[in-house]
């Protein structure tokens, strides 16, 4: 496994960090995979969520780019005005690719990305034709009558909800549950210009380009309880090929346990190697 | 900024330099950063990039490194198993600024346990000429006990029962695994106060007024008392990114005063002379 450096974009504003199999077990034609930030934690992700990944991931024989957007990590700020209606994870994820194809003459990728970067990965997905597949970790959620009567109602029959809600109202140390509050329409990821609606669009969009997609939920992640939910909020069928979902009960929403981390970075290399290893050829 | 990859082969480290802003001053001023670990590195990765930059445009050339197994940097945690190996990261981070900036010694800023490290360092060490410490891990042990009893609320609380390893090879804490070796050589980690020969300024919370009280004068000693928050073993802000830009900002300005006088006095020396 080999690790570079690398500055790109314009002024060679962003950074990230490249890591390549070793020769002899790379999977050359396989696509290369992005992981966006998550939140506003630079590149190593949530407790070196993304460092973990790349490393599996190249011990597989696949190239990953832990990039960190504009303004994120070691990135510079964005030169120049940013027209409103452009995502700036939009422009630099292309910077990005538009690097590795210069460097590695891949022209086609997988951006997997982390609650906020699951959003951006979303949204570079749908408009770069060179994406072929995405990991979406704690992605776009919305809340079904089906989360209510799952996280609501069941959970009252359970005593570790009572014991732990009693040591979060009465211990004040104790972290406590922030989006309890947060109705059916305010999923923190719904602006404007992104509905429910707009998301199936999205998603159908992108099963009829061919891109393979994984989403990979938490228990930890408040809007979102059971693997079903996903077929409530987007009237997809989850499968074994090109659309995946898992469901994580005991993890929390940045993988802060070893064993959830390993779990998921698992998860993402086995479906990777399986998407992707047949595109590829190993040299050995 | 110009981030590489240094150190040895097997034990890559990772690095970014920070050019001083017109060219520095002569003799260079040159400061390696030397973080915390676990997740307070990452909680602070970006108050120490903004300490670096506001440096860099004081003159200043700064090196911040991840520890081998932290970071960007090759391994993971429980691969090393002797606190010297961060002792030895910290003596290459200074050898990459002596050949990159051609200055025969550095300052040495940590924070947290990057501080108390830092200070074993510059005790034996002829290429460290003063030492800045903000926030630094006084008690190993104590500290330890602080990070297993967060581990152990954290465990408390989640949403089914949920074991960590804890064996005699190797202890999870707060998403990091540890070997037991490293550990038990953090638990007797102290600052030996007296040892340290070199100027140092310590930048400390007010709650520890009395432990800096308790100390035997040193001229070469000055600690500045902060009211900030000490939010290092509060659970709620595991994942909250740390900023002080007050004291980050006063820290800048002890730096240049601090460099202005080991100037006057010659401690800083000069260029060194190739051949």
């Amino acid at each position: 496994m080999k690790e570079t450096a690398c500055q790109f974009g314009p002024k060679e504003n962003l950074f990230g960090i490249l890591t390549q199999p070793e020769e002899g077990n790379a999977v050359h034609g396989a696509p290369i995979a992005v992981v966006l930030n998550a939140g506003i934690v630079h590149r190593i992700g949530p407790f070196r969520l993304h460092v973990k990944l790349a490393r599996q991931l190249a011990e597989r024989g696949f190239t990953t780019l832990r990039m960190d957007l504009s303004g994120l990590g070691d990135s510079q700020a964005r030169p120049g005005k940013i027209e409103s209606t452009q995502s700036r994870a939009v422009l630099d994820v292309a910077d990005a690719l538009d690097y590795l194809t210069e460097q590695t003459g891949t022209d086609r990728f997988v951006v997997l990305g982390l609650c906020s970067g699951a959003f951006n990965a979303h949204q570079v997905a749908v408009q770069d034709s060179r994406i072929v597949g995405s990991v979406f970790l704690d992605g776009i959620v919305f809340r079904t009558v089906g989360f209510y009567i799952r996280h609501h109602v069941l959970r009252m029959f359970s005593f570790r909800f009572w014991r732990n809600f009693f040591k979060r109202r009465f211990f004040k140390t104790a972290p406590s549950n922030e989006a309890e509050g947060s109705s059916l329409a305010e999923s923190e990821f719904f602006g404007e210009d992104l509905d429910r609606d707009s998301v199936i669009k999205d998603l159908k969009g992108m099963l009829n380009r061919g891109v393979r997609m994984l989403f990979l939920y938490t228990d930890g992640y408040d809007d979102i309880c059971g693997r079903t939910q996903f077929k409530e909020m987007y009237g997809l069928q989850p499968d074994d090929n090109a659309l995946q979902v898992e469901y994580y009960p005991k993890s929390e929403h940045t993988f802060r346990l070893i064993e959830n981390r390993e779990a998921a970075c698992n998860r993402v290399a086995n479906w990777f190697e399986g998407q992707f290893q047949a595109d590829g050829v190993t040299t050995s | 900024m110009n981030p590489q990859f240094f150190g040895s082969n097997n034990s890559e480290l990772f690095g970014t330099l920070h050019t001083a802003r017109g060219g520095g001053s002569l003799p260079a001023r040159a400061v390696v950063i030397c973080p915390p670990i676990g997740q307070e590195y990452i909680r602070s990765h970006w108050c120490m990039r903004l300490l670096a930059g506001q440096l860099a445009r004081k003159g200043m050339h700064v090196l911040r490194f991840d520890y081998f197994g932290i970071g960007d940097s090759a391994g993971s945690s429980d691969d090393v198993e002797q606190l010297e190996t961060w002792r030895a990261n910290i003596g290459s981070a200074i050898e990459l600024m002596q050949n990159e900036f051609n200055v025969d010694s550095v300052t040495l800023f940590g924070l947290r346990a990057g501080a108390t490290l830092a200070a074993s360092v510059a005790m034996e060490s002829d290429d460290v000429h003063s030492l800045l410490m903000w926030e630094p891990v006084w008690d190993g042990g104590k500290s330890l006990n602080e990070m297993r009893n967060m581990h152990a609320e954290m465990l408390d609380l989640w949403v089914c029962k949920m074991v960590t390893e804890n064996g005699s090879e190797a202890e999870e804490i707060l998403g990091s695994r540890y070997s037991r070796t490293l550990l038990d050589q953090f638990e007797q980690l102290k600052i030996d106060w007296q040892a340290i020969e070199q100027p140092h300024l310590v930048f400390d919370l007010v709650e520890t007024r009395k432990q800096y009280a308790s100390l035997a004068d040193n001229r070469m000693r000055k600690v500045e008392l902060t009211d900030d928050e000490n939010s290092w073993n509060d659970l709620k802000q595991l994942e909250t990114a740390w900023l002080r830009p007050l004291t980050t900002r006063s820290i800048v300005t002890h730096t240049v005063d601090l460099f202005d006088r080991l100037e006057r006095f010659e401690i800083l020396g000069g260029l060194k002379v190739e051949g």
